[in-house]
């Protein structure tokens, strides 16, 4: 049986005359799998993430999902299967948390048509599900960037693709927003969503677990276990600067530090 | 969860302030109440501009003349009473709100699709194209209908002209296409400059010149038949179209994502807009603002929600344009062109929305 997303061989330049952002990019995710894409800043991670959404065109390779080429679909096809959560989340104009949350349903509404009693009821349960509660007659753009997180979190709930990326989420957060974010995105795995998710914070696979692919500045990708993947001397390289990867028995865990500076 | 400082405020502040219209926190007032409301106040307002004026008629002899041609009511009006208001109002009122709905409509959609409330319905070009086409035929002493007619054909050959450039360089973003569209209004207004530059100055520059401030006075019953069916038509397509807007407005990668297909909604609605914006400017001239006030006043109205917006647009553009006429004919003497009034009123109105949201902020 097809995997749910499989991407092979993968390859993608700006133009004929430049090289390689990557190369021989090759892995499979699952569904309710999640799949931490690590790497430093420049490396492809969110072109990669374009062009499993299909917004961006490989040099070489192919994504398929379902076991379809994800060229194949129609836009709104595609949009069913796969949700995209960017990094920074704008908004020109004054909608509500409500008005943009509806928005997700947009893959199962006409073109002429507008949302309906069964998608609003949707919105309503996505806000109930992330307790969101007190945002929802509040203006998007007055959030403050933990908030827009959550919310459009909520709006790919509301989408309800099979596979939801997430391009570098909690990079721009707090350390409470963050931990909350992946949290989320941990739950989501766990109610069946694959989770797709870029980071430059090698902590975060080793929270988050499942699978993790580190996209390394030569634009190759080395995939595994985030348990058996991630070692200090690879997580060294990628930074290219000295990590360590230490037992901390208060939280029962492997965390990521530097040396002294 | 903890309240933390808002992030977003920096990037709030480099915004227009304009673009942050909001009813947030407050309970929606049902769009149909809103609509009602509105709905009735264009009918005061139509009634009032039929009524009063330099030759004015009671309301019971035009509400009897207006029904005349459906019931068999014995005539208790003179023939003047019936000329005045079926023949010379009632067409301007038709034409106020046909011309004033059309530019607010599809400014409202242009800046949807633009992400942009700063956009105008003559984004693209339409109304140089427009008065380009109008001044020809000006300058081949065509007559009224003619010049409507080349403004209408000016109009889209304009905006076809905008929308090739970027398809001819490959290049499809928002941003390409407003840079044509500043490339070719540039173009138009020189060609524009040209014409006035060799038109006779006693007779023709004065009729390019009127043109261009805009009026509706020489509107008929013939010349509404054959745009307004152009403009209802695309009217229909824009509303229905509505909610598809606030996806779109998202920004091109976004609404992407969400399964909109892009190339083909935006030019749906950019053909669509353009179509209004022609059809108002050919019979009505060039008038200005509307079509960005409107938008940014009914916002502070329904809320950012197209699917509200794009509906309650339609009639209070409807009711400020035939303000504007019925300003137009009975200010003073002679009657003052539609552009003049509406820039002596927009541009306040614009004023006083930017200090309210200043003090909002």
């Amino acid at each position: 049986m097809a995997s749910l997303l499989e991407v092979n061989d993968l390859a993608f330049r700006y133009s004929r005359d430049r090289g390689n952002v990557f190369e021989h990019v090759s892995f499979t995710v699952e569904r309710g799998e999640m799949f931490t894409l690590l790497g430093p800043n420049g490396a492809g991670k969110s072109t990669l993430l374009n062009c499993i959404a299909g917004l961006a065109a490989p040099a070489e390779g192919f994504v398929h999902v379902n076991g379809e080429p994800v060229e194949s679909y129609s836009t709104r096809e595609l949009a069913k299967h796969i949700g995209y959560v960017r990094q920074h989340i704008s908004v020109t104009y004054g909608y509500t948390v409500r008005e943009y949350l509806v928005m997700g349903a947009a893959p199962r509404i006409g073109m002429f048509a507008t949302p309906k009693e069964e998608d609003y009821e949707r919105v309503e349960q996505a806000i109930a599900d992330l307790e969101l509660q007190k945002l929802a007659d509040r203006t998007v753009s007055h959030l403050s960037g933990g908030e827009r997180q959550r919310v459009a979190v909520a709006r790919a709930i509301v989408q309800d693709p099979e596979v939801i990326l997430f391009d570098e989420p909690t990079s721009a957060l707090d350390f409470g927003n963050q931990i909350r974010v992946m949290r989320t995105c941990k739950q989501l795995t766990e109610r069946g969503y694959a989770v797709v998710m870029t980071t430059h914070n090698p902590d975060q696979p080793i929270l988050l677990g499942g699978k993790v692919a580190m996209l390394n500045a030569d634009g190759t990708l080395a995939v595994g276990d985030a348990d058996t993947t991630l070692t200090s001397e690879r997580l060294s390289e990628l930074y290219g600067t000295e990590l360590h990867l230490v037992y901390v028995d208060e939280v029962d865990r492997v965390a990521c530090v530097s040396s002294k500076l | 969860m903890a309240e933390e400082k808002p992030a977003s405020e920096p990037e709030r502040k480099r915004k227009f302030a304009a673009e942050d219209a909001t009813i947030e926190g407050k309970r929606q007032v049902p769009l149909g109440i809103i609509l009602i409301v509105c709905g009735i106040v264009v009918v005061v307002f139509a009634i009032a501009s039929l009524c009063i004026g330099r030759y004015s008629v009671d309301i019971q002899t035009t509400l009897a003349i207006l029904s005349s041609p459906f019931t068999n009511a014995d005539a208790t009006w003179t023939t003047n009473d019936y000329n005045v208001i079926m023949n010379i109002r009632l067409p301007r009122v038709v034409a106020a709100f046909l011309v004033g709905a059309a530019l607010a409509l599809s400014g409202a959609s242009y800046q949807g699709v633009f992400q942009n409330p700063l956009v105008s319905p003559d984004i693209l070009g339409v109304s140089y194209g427009a008065c380009v086409g109008a001044a020809l035929s000006i300058l081949l002493y065509m007559n009224t209908w003619q010049t409507q007619l080349f403004a209408f054909v000016g109009g889209l050959i304009t905006v076809f002209i905008t929308v090739s450039i970027p398809k001819f360089m490959h290049r499809h973003s928002n941003v390409m296409m407003v840079l044509s569209g500043v490339i070719v209004g540039g173009f138009m207004s020189s060609i524009l400059g040209l014409m006035k530059y060799v038109a006779d100055p006693e007779t023709q520059l004065a009729s390019i010149t009127y043109w261009q401030l805009g009026s509706i006075a020489k509107v008929n019953f013939g010349t509404l038949s054959y745009t307004a069916p152009v403009m209802i038509i695309a009217a229909i397509v824009l509303v229905a179209m509505r909610w598809r807007l606030n996806l779109i407005s998202l920004g091109e990668e976004e609404a992407r994502s969400l399964g909109v297909d892009l190339k083909r909604e935006r030019n749906i609605i950019i053909i669509a807009s353009t179509l209004l914006t022609a059809s108002a400017v050919s019979i009505a001239g060039t008038i200005g603002w509307v079509g960005l006030i409107i938008p940014h006043v009914t916002r502070r109205i329904v809320g950012s929600d197209n699917k509200r917006l794009l509906p309650t647009v339609i009639l209070v553009a409807a009711a400020f344009m035939m303000l504007v006429d019925f300003c137009a004919r009975n200010i003073s003497g002679y009657e003052i062109p539609l552009g003049i009034l509406t820039g002596l009123v927009g541009a306040p109105i614009f004023g006083y929305i930017l200090i309210k949201q200043r003090d909002a902020d």
